[in-house]
């Protein structure tokens, strides 16, 4: 069901400041599907989110086995009133 | 090992989750475990009855975690339910012509593959067909709350959700000793089950266990307090309809109803 996988890749992730780090990892074939999972997970994160505060910033940095910090991406959901409002 | 003798009596699950749905006499319990005694194992992660395939048996869990399951062409996979023991997987089969989902295991699980004529002498006892119906409402229940889960909770919800859910589940058929078991499945089973993607799932576990609302030790989850992981997740058990367990004035013991 699953393509044969072949390296773990860790993803710590990060919500407007705090951290969370993972400690279990995800087993997959390539660098391209760890950023594609880091890249999936940010607008989860981002629908988890209260929307009380005007500013949100999200972010995943991928390691892998060695510890070698390899991607980080990031979403930000920033609002502002316009004048007028 | 002898299935007659693992899952005589009410050591057996099939039997213990009818006793909520219905009233049954000696010679009902008979024919339950009767028609479930011929267990075979089967390995994780296998199809008891894959899409498009034309059914015959009923699939009932005696052991272990299976689930209903749809694949997109691209791979992508939608888990709808968990079976735990004691649930069929799919007595509406035998009215359907063709598996429009697949079934399979998530663990190493017992199944019991309940033939036509058998389902036909349970359909045709009507204590039992009561059971069976109240089985069926409970399966359509428990899916109406999994589409609240996935359209309106938040993912530490809804997996405070799920886990409260197992838990009960387990629990009314004598499982799930110490408030503590096995995760069904592994972390991208959950991210097909709650419709999110493996690496939240991880975030969301970690998140869970460092509020202390639960603990992992290898895949066993243990639920350090029980009220409290139900409030977290607003976890009401109506949908199970487990206290529909009037049947022979029994106290349903192991499903604890806190409000």
């Amino acid at each position: 069901m699953t393509a044969s996988a072949t390296r773990r890749f860790f993803f710590d992730t990060c919500a407007n400041g705090i951290l969370t780090s993972d400690a279990n990892g995800l087993l997959l074939p390539d660098p391209e599907a760890a950023r594609l999972e880091a890249v999936k997970a940010l607008p989860h994160m981002a629908m988890d989110a209260a929307a009380a505060s005007p500013s949100h910033e999200f972010a995943v940095v991928v390691r892998d086995s060695d510890g070698t910090l390899i991607l980080r991406a990031e979403l930000s959901i920033r609002s502002a009133w316009l004048k007028g409002a | 090992m002898s299935s007659l003798l693992r899952f005589s009596g009410m050591a057996n699950p099939f039997l213990r989750k009818l006793t909520y749905g219905a009233d049954l006499t000696a010679e009902d319990r008979d024919l339950l475990l009767e028609v479930s005694s011929n267990c075979r194992a089967v390995p994780a992660r296998t199809d008891l009855i894959s899409e498009g395939e034309e059914p015959e048996d009923v699939h009932l869990v005696m052991s272990g975690y299976a689930c209903r399951y749809k694949i997109l062409p691209d791979g992508r996979r939608q888990i709808m339910a968990i079976f735990v023991p004691g649930d069929l997987c799919d007595l509406h089969v035998q009215i359907l012509g063709q598996m429009d989902h697949s079934i399979g295991t998530l663990s190493e699980a017992t199944v019991v593959d309940i033939p036509p004529s058998a389902m036909e002498r349970l359909l045709a006892n009507p204590r039992i067909n009561r059971g069976l119906w109240w089985m069926t409402l409970v399966d359509e229940g428990t899916l109406r709350e999994w589409l609240v889960d996935m359209g309106q909770r938040g993912a530490d919800e809804q997996m405070a959700h799920v886990f409260c859910e197992l838990h009960l589940r387990l629990r009314s058929v004598g499982l799930a000793e110490g408030d503590s078991f096995d995760l069904p499945g592994t972390q991208e089973d959950l991210a097909d089950l709650m419709g999110i993607t493996a690496v939240h799932v991880n975030r969301t576990l970690a998140v869970l266990r460092e509020r202390g609302l639960i603990a992992l030790s290898g895949g066993r989850l243990v639920i350090p307090d029980v009220a409290r992981l139900r409030a977290y997740g607003g976890f009401d058990p109506n949908y199970l309809h487990l206290r529909d367990g009037k049947a022979h004035g029994r106290s349903i013991r192991e499903a604890p109803v806190e409000q």
